[in-house]
């Protein structure tokens, strides 16, 4: 069993029809943003062997030098490492009765949040700019019937498609519903 | 007295702390909350892999360096530094 299934136990009619994590083009945009910096320092390194030597050689320079740029390729490491922890951990999951929200945010900040799509009144798809346009990814917005609550999926793949379930899946579960509260309705006040 | 470059040492070796505390988080989230899949695997390879290959080649290229070069003397003439 994931971890993830242990946060969202499921329900013994429930099934599930989506999981969704942001496009890949986002994660692989992070990490060409960290290969192009973490070649700077090695770039400056390498420019200094080649074009003052003797800066290199320097008894006190030398150490500094490898130290700094030690010390920041490790830190990129880690941004790097945390970024794609944020990237795989942040996840929607539509069943055929909930949305659920998993969020990481930062290293120690985590929300959990489910809707039950029943009372999804709205939903709404955007797509804006090159990028999104060229690799189809955009956020999908659903609204409830309350004035503030709203859940965003956040640069998810296929936008539109994803509405398009969301509100497919919505319906069904009003559906649902609706035929569970006439039975409940005919047992309490009768036919 | 004076303070050798091997005073270059303390600070990076706090970085370091910082850095396997920010690293054994990362993972402690990676096991709790992750699911186990491929991608996981490969990221933590790259991450434990990339940090040992770094603070080995630091080493590495630290090897023939003279720690005990004095940095600053005080209380003496600044000029006789190794930054002369």
């Amino acid at each position: 069993m994931t971890s993830i299934a242990r946060l969202i136990s499921r329900k013994p009619y429930e099934t599930q029809v989506f999981a969704l994590r942001r496009h890949w083009v986002i994660l692989a945009a992070h990490v060409f943003e960290y290969l192009v910096l973490a070649a700077i320092p090695i770039g400056v390194y390498v420019f200094f062997q080649e074009a003052m030597p003797d800066f290199l050689n320097h008894p006190t320079l030398y150490p500094l030098i490898i130290l700094t740029v030690s010390a920041s390729e490790l830190g990129l490491l880690l941004l790097l490492f945390t970024m794609f922890l944020d990237y795989q951990l942040d996840l929607w999951v539509v069943t055929n009765d909930r949305l659920i929200s998993i969020e990481q945010l930062g290293l120690f900040a985590r929300t959990v949040a489910e809707l039950d799509l029943w009372r999804i009144q709205d939903v709404t798809s955007d797509v804006q700019g090159i990028f999104p346009t060229l690799f189809g990814y955009g956020n999908v917005h659903v609204q409830t019937a309350g004035a503030t609550e709203r859940f965003i999926l956040e640069q998810v793949p296929d936008p539109y498609e994803v509405r398009k379930i969301i509100l497919d899946m919505a319906d069904l579960d009003r559906k649902f519903h609706q035929e569970d509260d006439a039975i409940i309705h005919k047992a309490v006040v009768g036919p | 007295m004076s303070i050798t470059i091997g005073a270059f040492l303390v600070p990076y070796l706090l970085f370091l702390a910082l850095f396997v505390v920010g690293g054994v988080v990362n993972i402690y989230h990676m096991v709790k909350f992750g699911t186990y899949t491929l991608p996981n695997y490969i990221a933590l390879v790259i991450f434990l892999g990339g940090a040992a290959v770094m603070i080995w080649g630091t080493i590495a290229l630290l090897a023939g360096v003279e720690w005990a070069t004095p940095l600053l003397t005080i209380g003496s003439d600044p000029t006789t530094t190794s930054f002369q």
